[in-house]
């Protein structure tokens, strides 16, 4: 375990390892399994992982929330501060290392997914969380009006304040299916499998246990819209793009993994969609974060300004 | 009292026309409730209060305030203990008290839509008829209005597991200076058509960039069933003990809440005393969930409260009894009020490695000014509560609590911690944001109302003493 420091000055972070606050710093080319085994031994993870050999800068391009957003929300809510190099080459420190603050204007969450030119992290606080003891991952298969009262089911209910993942599967295989994870205290397994077994039961599907569950993997873009459009959302671009989706039915996020060309149009009627009610897409799509007149002239402004800073 | 700088030239009477007669206060018995917030202690009297009777009438004020340059500032209940929501420049306090529309609570994708005058507690009031939960939940919030709330970012007790008010953003409805109505986010809680993510400049901004009209806010379901835990320890290692094994316990409290020896003394000393043992330190925790998963969780947490020392573990699932347990927690604020003239709530956030060191800093610098103080921790989220009593009409004592906070803030920013956790910066602490950030950090903070605000003709002097408006 390496000591909590701040830099006088210009107050850098420096790596530490903080069971006590679980927090933790790290580099930004730090892959997750890395930040994950170095967490692990003392007892605490990271658990906003789409793909563990990923790093964190990968992750934010594409996408804003995980499967375990479902239970400890998207990324701007769980990386504290960063450090971060200005187009000057100039390094400064964002945020702060301890989990909440509201000192100033909140630049760390602004600048996670920003698309503007304004420099980039080197280093992240991360917030940690402690691991269970046990874990239970499991899936519901049945046909999609079952599939859907059982998602219904998993995010009207307080259960799933402690369910790491409610991800509706589509395209992989010839059924859709669902999925779930926890990571719980020892000896609470049965009782969750208890539960998802009388979900199943309730809504005509079919629960069972499984061993492991295939990664996630970083999609080519995801998409972040209603809760109850996810499923939809999903089933559409697997339909438009080929290849496989993944909807995060508590969050509203899809991470979608198309096998056919994007094609612009279609994309841009998406994300007209998804503007409309506040949403947006992230990630490797053509044409996409157009943004309107009144912001350009801030964005140019803020770009201007930190250049020469 | 300090007095306003601005009213040369322009006459209050001026917006009459925009929001009637018995909307505008310009007396002096009608403008003195606005002279401070929370902070109590330093009052800046404005010319005017309006009070719009709707959006339309709120945008034609912003407009024609803009256009008579006159500093103004954006007001809920005024429970802000930062010195926040009051005139520093003089001009005009806007009281949104009227825009308190819940508008729509959507149950099935979960979330409401408000605008930016409710109140925190008609919010939950609403919102559970339906089974949901809005867990940001300061301690004002029969008062407190969620433009506030989202003005300060507030939290709350139950923020260790749940989150501070920015978790539950999912757009933001604001007036800008220049009068437009822009919507950042929405129920989809993502960007919406612009290129960044703007919501998340304006959340904790502190009422300097816009004028909040609505939101729509992201909701949970309530969860069934809640037990309440209190113990007390003889000292602060095992005290401190307990919280980090609490923390770090995947049943996960939702709460978990210190007071300090004064502090229970206090509360002992008073008519409210609860039969705490005098000299200890009380600690509060709450888990809550499924009955079938809570329940289970019962003995663990109260073991790790027995296992680090403390002989007296309570707790209870039954309403009647847990609020018995919460009993001294929350009738300390109001013992403070009795018992000195005046108190300033400090705020801020350290590493929670470092509290023994904190509080034996706190103690000795307010022992050897002569001031008497408390203290409560949001003690899961290393949030600090100092409580600094004092006497205001005496220059000496003011100038000793300042002095104070001064101090505390010097040695949060040393140890790595914050200035504010929950409060804000307001005006009551803008003079220490250079010296926290270094001067290449606060120059970036500074481009962001030189984007929305750039003549800080909104909230002028708060967050950053440079934000001049005259």
């Amino acid at each position: 375990m390496r000591e909590a420091a701040a830099i006088a000055g210009e107050r850098l972070f420096t790596e530490f390892l903080d069971p006590v606050d679980m927090t933790g710093v790290f580099p930004a080319e730090m892959r997750l399994e890395e930040i994950n085994r170095i967490a692990g031994e003392a007892g605490l993870r990271f658990p906003l992982v789409c793909a563990e050999g990923a790093t964190l800068p990968e992750h934010v391009r594409v996408v804003d929330h995980a499967p375990a957003s479902s239970r400890f929300g998207p990324y701007v809510d769980n990386i504290l501060g960063m450090n971060w190099k200005l187009p000057s080459g100039r390094m400064v420190r964002i945020g702060e290392r301890v989990v909440k603050t509201t000192t100033g204007y909140d630049l760390m969450r602004f600048l996670l997914h920003t698309g503007a030119d304004l420099g980039r992290p080197t280093h992240f606080v991360l917030r940690l969380r402690p691991l269970g003891g046990e874990t239970l991952r499991g899936e519901f298969t049945g046909d999609d009006e079952a599939l859907r009262a059982v998602g219904a089911t998993l995010c009207a209910d307080s259960w799933n304040h402690w369910i790491d993942r409610i991800d509706l599967l589509a395209g992989e295989r010839e059924t859709v299916r669902l999925q779930v994870a926890v990571d719980c205290m020892c000896g609470e397994g049965e009782r969750f499998e208890a539960y998802f077994g009388q979900v199943a039961e309730r809504a005509g599907a079919t629960f069972a246990k499984g061993p492991s569950l295939a990664e996630t993997g970083l999609p080519f873009f995801s998409v972040k819209g209603l809760p109850g459009e996810a499923a939809r959302t999903a089933r559409r671009c697997v339909e438009a793009l080929g290849g496989r989706a993944r909807a995060l039915l508590l969050t509203g996020s899809v991470l979608v993994y198309p096998d056919k060309e994007v094609k612009a149009d279609w994309i841009r009627t998406l994300e007209e969609e998804l503007e409309a009610i506040g949403g947006h897409l992230l990630g490797n799509v053509p044409g996409t974060r157009i943004g309107r007149d009144d912001e350009a002239q801030w964005i140019r402004q803020m770009e201007e300004q930190w250049k020469r800073l | 009292m300090k007095s306003g700088v601005a009213g040369v030239g322009w006459d209050p009477g001026c917006l009459e026309a925009l929001v009637g007669r018995e909307r505008l206060l310009c007396s002096p018995a009608q403008l003195a409730g606005y002279e401070a917030d929370g902070l109590g202690c330093k009052r800046y009297r404005p010319e005017a209060v309006v009070i719009p009777g709707d959006v339309a009438a709120l945008k034609e004020v912003v407009r024609e305030l803009g256009k008579l340059e006159v500093p103004y500032v954006i007001r809920g209940a005024g429970t802000s203990l930062s010195g926040g929501p009051v005139a520093v420049e003089g001009g005009v306090v806007i009281h949104l008290s009227h825009l308190r529309a819940i508008e729509s609570i959507n149950v099935a994708e979960r979330y409401a839509v408000v605008e930016s005058g409710v109140v925190l507690a008609d919010l939950e009031k609403a919102v559970g008829r339906h089974g949901l939960y809005y867990p940001p939940d300061p301690s004002t919030g029969t008062v407190c209005t969620l433009g506030g709330n989202v003005a300060s970012n507030a939290g709350g007790v139950h923020c260790f597991r749940y989150g501070v008010t920015s978790h539950y953003v999912l757009g933001v409805e604001v007036i800008l200076t220049d009068g437009r109505v822009v919507c950042f986010g929405g129920p989809g809680g993502g960007r919406g058509d612009w290129r960044e993510d703007w919501k998340r400049l304006f959340i904790g901004s502190e009422g300097t960039l816009g004028v909040f009209t609505r939101f729509w806010l992201r909701l949970i379901p309530r969860p069934e069933k809640v037990w309440t835990f209190r113990a007390t320890y003889r000292e602060l290692e095992a005290a401190s003990e307990a919280i980090r094994r609490l923390a770090s316990h995947p049943a996960y409290p939702s709460a978990i809440e210190l007071m300090d020896p004064p502090c229970v003394d206090m509360v002992e000393n008073s008519p409210m005393r609860v039969g705490l043992p005098k000299g200890s330190f009380m600690l509060l925790t709450e888990i809550d969930g499924p009955p079938e998963l809570v329940d289970g969780r019962v003995e663990a947490i109260a073991g790790i409260l027995r296992e680090c020392g403390s002989g007296d573990v309570v707790y209870s699932d039954e309403a009647g009894e847990r609020e018995r347990l919460w009993r001294a927690r929350k009738v300390q604020g109001g013992l403070l009020g009795q018992i000195s003239p005046d108190f300033i709530v400090q705020d801020a956030v350290i590493p929670k490695a470092y509290l023994g060191e904190v509080l034996t800093f706190i103690y000795r610098e307010a022992e050897a000014e002569g001031i008497a103080v408390v203290t409560i921790m949001h003690a899961g989220d290393g949030n600090l509560h100092p409580d600094f009593m004092f006497d205001s009409r005496d220059p000496e004592q003011l100038e000793k609590v300042e002095r104070l906070g001064k101090n505390l803030m010097r040695k949060v920013s040393e140890i790595g911690g914050t200035l504010s956790g929950e409060h804000g910066i307001g005006s009551d602490k803008s003079g220490y944001m250079k010296a926290h950030l270094g001067e290449v950090a606060e120059a970036m903070q500074m481009t962001v109302p030189g984007l929305f605000n750039e003549s800080h003709q909104l909230n002028p002097r708060k967050v950053f003493p440079e934000r001049r408006f005259r």
